[in-house]
């Protein structure tokens, strides 16, 4: 049986990393618009996105956009092969637990 | 760490909610820059055809051709960018349009009649689009047939420029709603 994530298996993390990889690998999203896509608060948005950073699963880039601050994100190879896993962790009980 | 099996059910559909919306939103993104292109082409085309009647057919016709290049361009620069292109969105496009022109031509429309089939017949396309894709293109079919039928209705010998103000600036509209 596949491990479970512990990082990932919050409920607001693991929205934002399905989000995430429904993109396409090299684009990025918005602060602001993957803040109403997962229904957060920026607070809420912000401290779960940095403890995906420090795990390496999300890759944050703070840039100018005129001279309107941006923040954009992606998912990392790693946080997309972690997202995949747990996604594969959780069928799984479903499937074992039908058998 | 447990999970039972309610557990990861619901953090399945949650997975499942995400990706749904997401898809959503980045096909909002994309379909409100055609929004903003056509609604320019609106605006310039009624306007056109209130201000220089006599050369409206060849201003239209070449809006027209202004759009399906530039639409024809930023559908190829999704490609470019990963995704394959998909012959049947272009096909589709072009069945809708020749079966419009079909029936526009064996109807035999007058010129005010004609202006307000285009639209409405968009807005039926985007209404069938809209309940497979995303509610929002629904939304904004309603909206546009129901600004066409009541300029049609309404505005008298103002109709093109009912159409150029008020139909090319929903659909400029229609694509900043899209985008936020």
């Amino acid at each position: 049986m596949a491990a479970p994530d512990e990082i990932i298996h919050q409920s607001l993390r693991l929205k934002i990393m399905a989000a995430l990889n429904t993109l396409d690998r090299n684009d990025r999203i918005e602060f602001t618009r993957l803040k109403t896509i997962a229904g957060a608060t920026d607070g809420n948005l912000g401290a779960h996105l940095d403890t995906l950073a420090k795990a390496g699963y999300v890759d944050i880039e703070k840039r100018f956009e005129g001279k309107r601050p941006q923040t954009r994100i992606q998912a990392t190879p790693k946080g997309r092969k972690a997202f995949t896993d747990h996604v594969a962790y959780l069928r799984e009980i479903l499937d074992t637990s039908q058998s | 760490m447990a999970v039972d099996r309610d557990e990861a059910s619901a953090l399945l559909a949650d997975v499942a909610g995400m990706e749904q919306r997401t898809k959503e939103f980045l096909t909002y993104t994309k379909v409100s820059q055609s929004f903003f292109l056509w609604g320019a082409i609106w605006f310039a085309g009624y306007a056109a055809s209130h201000y220089f009647k006599d050369q409206a057919g060849w201003i239209w016709l070449g809006l027209n051709l202004f759009g399906i290049v530039a639409s024809v361009a930023m559908a190829a620069r999704v490609k470019t960018k990963g995704r394959s292109f998909r012959w049947q969105i272009p096909a589709t496009v072009l069945t809708f349009i020749g079966f419009g022109a079909l029936w526009l031509n064996l109807g035999h429309f007058d010129w005010r009649e004609q202006t307000a089939f285009w639209p409405t017949f968009f807005s039926f396309a985007l209404m069938l689009f809209g309940m497979w894709v995303g509610r929002a293109f629904m939304v904004a079919a309603g909206v546009l047939t129901a600004l066409t039928l009541t300029g049609y209705w309404v505005s008298g010998d103002f109709y093109d420029i009912w159409m150029a103000v008020v139909g090319g600036g929903s659909l400029i509209g229609i694509g900043l709603w899209l985008r936020s």
